[in-house]
This record gives structure tokens, sequence and C-alpha cells, in this order.
């Protein structure tokens, strides 16, 4: 059965978590990690990982940034404390990891999330050889395109069905610079709101290392998770609770949790879909689940 | 150790030829299919061929662009493609997606692999992988320093390409999908809506509207790194890569000849190199807007970006294109861009020569009249000048005095 997996939350919330038979845990470290709303610190990962893998749960680190040279002698670090702790596997996105890994032999499972990168089985089975366990399939493709691409690689495959999704990074601080520009103070929240021109749509942007642009509607997948639960090519699914209150969060979890207990029962995953919809303010959508994008743009004129 | 490379964008043949006449090592340029100029003119596999002819019969070399990140619908065909390119002797590839690192060996296809900045690499220890993986060279992500660059090149001893002219992404390359989200058009795959360059309003997280009469604005000024060649030259970077498939031949001819003279004027003398201002306003008048090295000194801040829109005049500098020069009346003859007259000082330049400037004593038209101004675009017109100048020079306005 397909696994669910989430964010790790504030150390008092956990005890929600286990009751709700959670599969796994993802934990951000601050300043490697971005876009979770806890980050914790190096000095306290192993304490943490520790004491989720004590609650026979999957625990993932996320090293998810895109590293700098200056980066790299603090990575190597964190990746042979890593190596001394028993974790499920490191989520990455920038190469850089997978060579540190493989040159000093960690023994770690490495689980790609190449953000908007993983959009063809190809580079999913090059990633494979080179030693990768498992991958984050794009938000940007199509319920059936990961499927067909589950559906020809070897490794685990993890999608992501709820949650904000960042559109884009910039190494910029852009919202500083915007405000410096016009003299305006900063507020002590790093959270904005662009709304563009031409309608009502507002995305949030957070500046902290770098800026993050993310989707103004929040991906509920609710009723393609009702398809997937018996499905052996995509083995988890990742709630990601990033800008989304916890008391919703709850409720969300609540839902998949149940849902997973009627595959392919269409009319309750209607029924969860509305729940989910009015937790969220009726901001949601389905993102690219169902919908192609397009490159060619004279063929559509 | 090698001469470091100046590469050019190639929009189309034409464009391939003039950047190389006018003394670019290498171009790049993009088919059809698989390239992330998806809605440009773009070349065929013959105008490939024919530019690859070109090229090499000049000392040139051609790299093509297989840049996008490939969903399962985009593979078709595709090694079909790559041997093609391999059997009309393309010198490399751009790649960013990685499964072609495995497809080229795969299949025993001669061409090397030059990893796009599209892969976004900053570090050493993602330049070690591709090194392994048999890749020529890494064109380095354009948030690059200075410094970043150096301890790549020392530490990796891999060939290294780097961006010295031209727009910017606000965002990590590749990792944009401002463009899908807000209209559904793949940055990704060629279709990039360029969402940078829009403006925006702000609002506080109680989506309280942030007061201000400026929009907020996240597009960049373009990148320059004129003043940092020889600093590029030093700390062994392969190539210099100038942006700009989409742009003129006016604006590759001008980029090109000024940035191979620093290059050149480098190398002759490193001791008594010195920067010359008027190659910085001869780009400037080329493309009309704000350059600034931006990653490469500093950490980039507010002068980096547009906040009032871009300051981008329009000029008419571009006046014709020489055709021919007639030895036995000694007049050029041009085919015009923009409006001179009679009286006008004009500036002459052309590949690999130094410029010079003529005063404008008459014109006369494809009838042989002469007539007081050339208003016509395209229209056949012949001046005097003295001096032999050589097919395909370009006439501008004098603006170096």
């Amino acid at each position: 059965m397909i696994k669910i997996i989430v964010p790790f939350p504030k150390y008092e919330n956990v005890k929600f978590y286990l009751e709700h038979n959670i599969d796994g845990f993802i934990i951000g470290i601050k300043k490697y990690s971005e876009n979770f709303n806890n980050l914790i610190s190096i000095k306290k990962l192993k304490l943490y990982c520790d004491d989720a893998i004590s609650m026979n749960k999957e625990v993932y680190i996320s090293l998810n940034k895109t590293y700098y040279n200056s980066d790299i002698t603090n990575l190597k670090k964190i990746l042979s404390l890593i190596n001394s702790i028993n974790v499920t596997g490191v989520i990455f996105n920038d190469l850089s990891i997978l060579n540190i890994v493989s040159e000093n032999k960690f023994n770690i499972n490495l689980i790609y999330d190449g953000s908007h990168l993983s959009t063809n089985s190809k580079t999913i089975n090059f990633l494979e050889k080179r030693g990768v366990d498992g991958v984050f399939l794009s938000n940007e493709i199509t319920m059936k395109e990961k499927l067909e691409i589950a559906n020809k690689i070897n490794i685990k495959t993890y999608i992501c069905l709820f949650g904000y999704t960042n559109m884009a990074t910039s190494s910029r601080k852009l919202i500083s610079n915007y405000l410096n520009y016009c003299k305006i103070d900063k507020k002590p929240t790093n959270l904005y709101y662009i709304k563009d021109k031409q309608n009502d749509n507002f995305y949030p942007i957070i500046e902290g290392d770098n800026t993050n642009f993310f989707s103004d509607k929040i991906l509920n997948g609710i009723k393609e998770f009702a398809n997937l639960i018996e499905n052996k090519n995509i083995n988890y699914v990742y709630l990601n609770d990033y800008l989304i209150d916890d008391s919703s969060f709850y409720n969300i979890i609540e839902a998949f949790v149940a849902l997973r207990n009627y595959p392919n029962d269409k009319e309750f995953a209607d029924k969860l879909e509305k729940v989910i919809n009015s937790n969220c303010f009726n901001e949601t959508n389905d993102g690219f689940l169902n919908k192609k994008t397009i490159f060619k743009v004279k063929d559509y004129e | 150790m090698n001469k470091i490379e100046l590469l050019a964008p190639a929009g189309d043949l034409e464009k391939l030829k003039w950047a190389i006449m006018y003394g670019a090592d290498a171009v790049y340029l993009g088919y059809k299919n698989y390239s992330l100029r998806a809605n440009a003119k773009n070349f065929t596999i013959e105008e490939i061929k024919e530019g690859v002819e070109f090229a090499h019969k000049h000392n040139a070399k051609v790299y093509v662009t297989v840049n996008i990140v490939f969903h399962e619908d985009d593979l078709n065909d595709l090694i079909e493609y790559l041997k093609n390119l391999s059997n009309i002797k393309v010198d490399a590839i751009i790649v960013s997606d990685l499964f072609i690192i495995d497809l080229i060996k795969e299949n025993n296809i001669k061409l090397p692999i030059h990893i796009s900045t599209q892969a976004c690499t900053l570090n050493k220890e993602t330049v070690k992988f591709y090194k392994k993986e048999g890749v020529e060279r890494v064109v380095l992500a354009r948030e690059c320093s200075k410094s970043d660059i150096k301890n790549i090149i020392s530490e990796c001893n891999m060939d290294v390409e780097v961006f010295i002219h031209g727009a910017m992404c606000t965002c990590y390359s590749g990792r944009c999908m401002l463009s899908n989200y807000l209209t559904n058009r793949d940055s990704n795959r060629g279709g990039c809506a360029q969402i940078c360059r829009w403006t925006f309003d702000l609002y506080d997280r109680y989506k309280k509207k942030v007061s201000s009469d400026v929009d907020f604005s996240i597009a960049p000024k373009d990148l320059s790194l004129l003043k940092y060649i020889p600093d590029l030259i030093d700390i062994g970077v392969t190539s210099l890569k100038i942006e700009g498939r989409m742009k003129s031949v006016y604006y590759i001819a001008t980029l090109v000849s000024v940035y191979r003279r620093v290059i050149d004027n480098y190398y002759k003398n490193k001791e008594k190199y010195k920067y010359n201002k008027n190659d910085e306003i001869e780009l400037y008048r080329c493309a009309n807007r704000e350059t600034l090295p931006q990653y490469f000194d500093k950490f980039p801040g507010i002068n980096e970006q547009y906040f009032i829109g871009r300051n981008e005049d329009t000029n008419q500098d571009f006046l014709g294109i020489v055709l021919d020069y007639d030895d036995k009346n000694k007049e050029i003859i041009i085919e015009q861009r923009n409006y001179f007259k009679n009286g006008d000082i004009v500036n002459v330049f052309g590949p690999k020569k130094e410029s010079f400037n003529i005063t404008v004593t008459y014109i006369k038209n494809s009838d042989g009249e002469y007539v007081d101004a050339a208003r016509h675009p395209r229209e056949i017109i012949r001046i005097p000048c003295d001096k032999k100048v050589s097919k395909n020079d370009l006439l501008r306005v004098n603006f170096l005095g």
C-alpha cells in the first residue's frame, strides 16, 4: 500500500502524527534545506532522527538547496554525520550530494528531488545507475506522465499531492531590494505575496537565504490519490505543510489517511476533496496533474 | 594553455556567418526541436550542416543546444537526431538533461558533451561529477562569483565556460517554473514567457498592499564582464559566452568584434593592456541596456535590478551593410538600415580591423541619382570613400566622436 510522508512537525505535535499512521517524516536542516515550516539545527539532528526512528517511522533528511563552493565543506560534515545515523534516506537536489556520497562511500540512500527536472524515465534510470534509490517526480507533469514514468523505472517513486508548490528560486534578495529601493521598512516576517496585474492571483514569495516563489493555489490531489493507493509503481505520497497552519494540515492528513483505507472509493474521494478545499479557503486546484504545459506557442495560436 | 574561446550566439544561418566573420571562435545554435528557444527561427539539419561547413572552413566550431528538460513525449527521434549531428561533424552538444550522457555512450555517438547553464552548476563537487561522466565542458551558472569560478577550475581541471554578456535570469536556471504556473508555458522546454520581466503588486502576509508608486519588479539588468576579461583569461576559463540567439546581426557583429579586440589586445601584451572605455560605450550603444558584472565581483543588490522600467533608449546607430566596394569610383555600395544624410560623419567597422570615420559628401541612389539623404530601409546606395572597405563591413553612427 502507498505510504504517506510529511515534513517533521513541531516536536510537541508529533503525537498526532503517530496516532494517524503517517509512514515517515522529512527533516529539513537550517541553512542547508529550505521551504519547511520547521528547520532543525545540525546539533539537534541526531536527537530528532533517533526519536523518529524509535517511533518506527521512516526518516528522510532533505538537503534540497542548490549549493555553492562555500557550502561544500560543511555539506561533507553533514553527510558524514548523517552516515552515522540510520535514516531512511537523504533527499537531494544538487548533484554535489551524489558526488560526495559516492566519493566518500557513505552508506546513505539517496532520493533525488530535482524539483522541476524529474520529468522523464531515462533521466531517472541514469540516476539509478549512479546509485540513486528513489525519486520525487516533478509537479509540473501530468498524473498520466507520472504513471508512465513510474512504470518504466525500478527505483522508489515519490509524488507530492498536497501543498503549495515551489515555482522558482532566486539567490537575490528580491523583497529587500525592492523595499530598500522604495525606502519602505521590511516587516519582521519573510512572507509576502505578489499579485500579477492581469488577475487576482496571490503568489506567496518568501525571502530567506534565497527568495522562493510559490504557486497561488494549494495542490490538492486527493482524487488522484484514490487511484494510487494500490498502485505498485508509485510508492510514496508527500503531503507538504509549508505555509499551511497546523490545524488545517491535521485535517488534510486525516483525509488522506481515511481515504487510504477505502481505495477506489471515488465518492468518498469527492467528499474529502471538498473537505480539503474548505480547509484551504477554497484556494486549491489540481496543479498540472490533469493539465499539460505547452512550449511551442505557435502550435496553439 | 590554449587561447580562450569567444563563443557567440547564432539565431540563424546568417547570424552564424556574421558571428564567425566578426571573430567568434565558436557559435552555438538550436535545432527546431530539443532547444530552449522553441519559438525562435532556429535551424534545420541542412542549415546546421551548412553552418558547420562554413565554421570549419574558418577554423571555428559549432555547438548545438539540446538543452530542454525532456518529457516522455519529447524522446522520440532523439537518437537519430544526435547521430545526424555527429555525422555532420558538429563539435559538441550542450545539454542539461542527464540521460543524454548515457544515450551518447550507449549508441556510440561521437559527440562531446557540454553541460548547459540550465543545469545550474555552482560548485566543484557537481563539476567533478560531470567530469567522471566524461563531460568535456561545464557552462557554469551565472550566479558564480570570480572566486567560485577560480576555485572550480583549480580544483577540477575541467573546461569551464562562463557567460560574459547578455540578459540574465532572475532565478536559478532550470529551477524557474514561473512561466509554467503563470502562463502554462514550459520554460524548461523553451516556452519561457519571461515572467521575470513582468511587474507585480506586492502584498504583506495579511494580503494588505504594500503602498508604493513603484511596481514590484524582479527584473535584473544585463550582464557584462567586459572589465574582467583579463581576469577570466588569467584564472583559466576555457570559453567566454555571449547570450542572445534572438538578437540582430548588428548586435552580434558589434559584440563579437569588441570582445575579440579586447581578448586579442590582452594576449598581445598583458602587462601593457589597458581597459578602454570606448569598448564599453560600443557595447552599450548596441543594446541600449544597462549592463553590470552581476555576481562576478559582488553579490547583486538594488543596483543590479530594474525597478522603474528598463533604461532602454532606442537608437538608429546601425546605418547599413557594405555590399561591395567600387575600386574605380572609390565608392562604398551599401544596403541602408537607418537614416543618414549628406555631411554626416559615419563610422565603418568590420571583421578584425580598426574602425574609421568618413564624412558623407554625397549619396547616390540605385539609379545613380544624387540624393540628400538615405531614407529608405534596405535601399541600395553609394557613398564615397577613399579607403577600401570589404563586403560585410558595417556602417554606424559615429558615437565615439
